[in-house]
Order: structure tokens, then C-alpha cells, then sequence
């Protein structure tokens, strides 16, 4: 996990434990996961393209 | 986007899931909750109406005997009309979007063959299914809520805000409408939000946004080059 993703987990983790009612903290809850999808997405696309600029049958 | 939940539940008092449920989507603005269980012939237009005005019809029920429950039929067999499917050579539903809740006692790994049940939902609202297509609307994916009872408080945090996705979401349920979809609840939560607490939601939402756009941007530098590599 990087350093940017740690810090806004732990912003959205506080805005959830803040919360004081139930759909607001599902909310804070559920977005968390879709930010970790995103970082995971940016990191494995990043990745791909990484392999395929560097496959040597192309070269 | 108006979302009607046309609702169906002859006990619904003392469902803990549709109260549940209810409870979700209250505050939405554009979702319209509407109970058909106790529908007279008066109603009829009024239901017209309602159906005509939504973006996205929702039918929403437990699943009594494999269907949905007699109160549903009653409303569809009188508020369905030939007019209302077909006038001249139009089709007054035909941009509608028609979408179904169903919830369920049974797990949902057994709605299939060789499972307890049998069948998949999707075979047993067939006949919902052959409706839409006689308007010529579009059909969603199915929503299903099964084994609410046993749900953990995380389970039940993801069920409310998939609920809240399915109603008001634009279709189709992919990673970049999700995406739009919580940053524009964000911005809800922005302007109610104390001055405290707005500068931080703000930070969120300008990076939820320029990950979205990252991810939109990596993924066409990839396509570019798959292209590339077929030529």
C-alpha cells in the first residue's frame, strides 16, 4: 500500500468512526473499498503496460 | 434519474429486510417507495402515471412459492394495459428501465441446477422478463437479498449501499459508474458536512476523481498498445 492511499484510508477511517449513524458510516465503510480498487487497479494496469513495453518479442 | 420501487409484501410490518431497506433509501431524493398491496381499481391511473414519470421501474418482493407474492399480480393485472405497452407504432415504456429486489430465506448458491431449488431467478421471473421485452424496455440484472437474518453488521453495510447503487446508479454496474456514483454521494455528504470536516471530504473527492481519471488514462495507453501489438 502506498503512502497516498495509507493517508486516505485513514481520512475516509476516520470520517466512518465519526459517523453517528448507520448509513453514513456504511457509506465511509463501503467507500474504502472501492478506493483500495482503485489503487489496486492503477498498480496492475501500471504493471501491464510495464510487461508489454518490455516484452522481448517485440523488440 | 427517477427510480420507483413498486413494493410488494403482504406482511411487510414485521419484515426486518424491507424495513431495512426502507430505511436505506429514505433520503433519497429521486427514489420513489411505493406499496401496491392494497391497490383498488381507483388507483389505476394514478399507477399509470407513476409508471410513465419513473426512469427506472424497480419491482421489489419476496419470493412466495418461486413467484412473487398474489398482491404483485393483482396490481400488474389490472394496471398493465395494451395502451400502455403499445400506441400506434410506439412504445410509451420503451426508454424505461425495469429492475427486480427479490429476497429470499434460501442461500443463493441453491438457485441453480443441482442446488435445492433447482432454478436460477433469472428462470423463475421468466415471465417479468417476457413483460419488459413485450414494452421493449431494458432489463436489468437482478437484485437479491437472501438470508438477511443471518447477515453480519458488514454484511448488512454492503447490502445498504448496493441497495442505494442499485436504485440510483446508471447502468451497467461498472467499476467507473461505481466510481462517479460515490463521489457524487460525496459531494452529499459535502454540503452538510461542518467546516471541520468539508476541507478533508473535499481532499477525498479531488482524489477519488484523479484516480478515476488515472485509471481511465492507463487503461487507454494499454488499449493503445494491444492495439499496436495485433497490427
Amino acid at each position: 500500500m502506498n503512502q497516498r492511499e495509507n493517508w486516505l484510508l485513514e481520512q475516509i477511517s476516520g470520517l466512518e468512526k465519526q459517523a453517528t449513524d448507520f448509513k453514513t458510516r456504511a457509506y465511509f465503510h463501503q467507500l474504502k473499498d472501492l478506493v483500495d480498487e482503485q489503487y489496486r487497479r492503477i498498480e496492475q494496469t501500471e504493471d501491464e503496460i510495464d510487461g508489454r513495453a518490455w516484452n522481448p518479442s517485440e523488440w | 434519474m427517477k427510480t420507483l420501487v413498486i413494493v410488494a409484501h403482504p406482511e411487510i410490518t414485521s419484515s426486518a429486510t424491507q424495513s431495512f431497506l426502507r430505511e436505506g433509501v429514505k433520503d433519497l431524493p429521486d427514489v420513489l417507495w411505493h406499496r401496491v398491496d392494497e391497490l383498488t381499481e381507483d388507483d389505476v391511473q394514478n399507477e399509470r402515471q407513476l409508471l410513465m414519470t419513473a426512469d427506472r421501474i424497480v419491482f421489489q418482493f419476496p419470493l412466495y412459492w418461486y413467484a412473487a407474492p398474489a398482491s404483485l399480480k393483482h396490481w400488474a393485472d389490472l394496471v398493465f394495459s395494451q395502451k400502455l405497452f403499445k400506441r400506434g407504432d410506439q412504445y410509451p415504456l420503451q426508454d424505461k428501465e425495469v429492475a427486480v429486489v427479490v429476497t429470499t430465506g434460501k442461500p443463493l448458491n441453491q438457485f441453480q441446477a443441482g442446488g435445492s431449488v433447482g432454478f436460477t431467478l433469472d428462470e423463475l421471473l421468466s415471465s417479468m422478463r417476457a413483460i419488459t421485452h413485450e414494452a421493449h424496455a431494458t432489463w436489468l440484472q437482478t437484485f437479491s437479498v437472501t438470508q438477511f437474518s443471518y447477515m453480519s453488521e458488514d454484511q448488512k453495510m454492503t447490502l445498504l449501499i448496493n441497495y442505494q447503487r442499485y436504485l440510483t446508479q446508471p447502468a451497467p454496474d461498472n467499476f467507473s459508474h461505481r466510481e462517479k456514483w460515490y463521489a457524487q454521494r460525496l459531494q452529499q455528504y459535502l454540503k452538510l458536512a461542518p467546516e471541520s470536516e468539508s476541507r478533508v471530504l473535499e481532499m477525498i473527492q479531488t482524489e477519488i476523481l484523479a484516480n478515476h481519471d488515472k485509471i481511465q488514462e492507463l487503461q487507454s495507453t494499454l488499449a493503445m498498445i494491444k492495439e499496436g501489438e495485433e497490427e
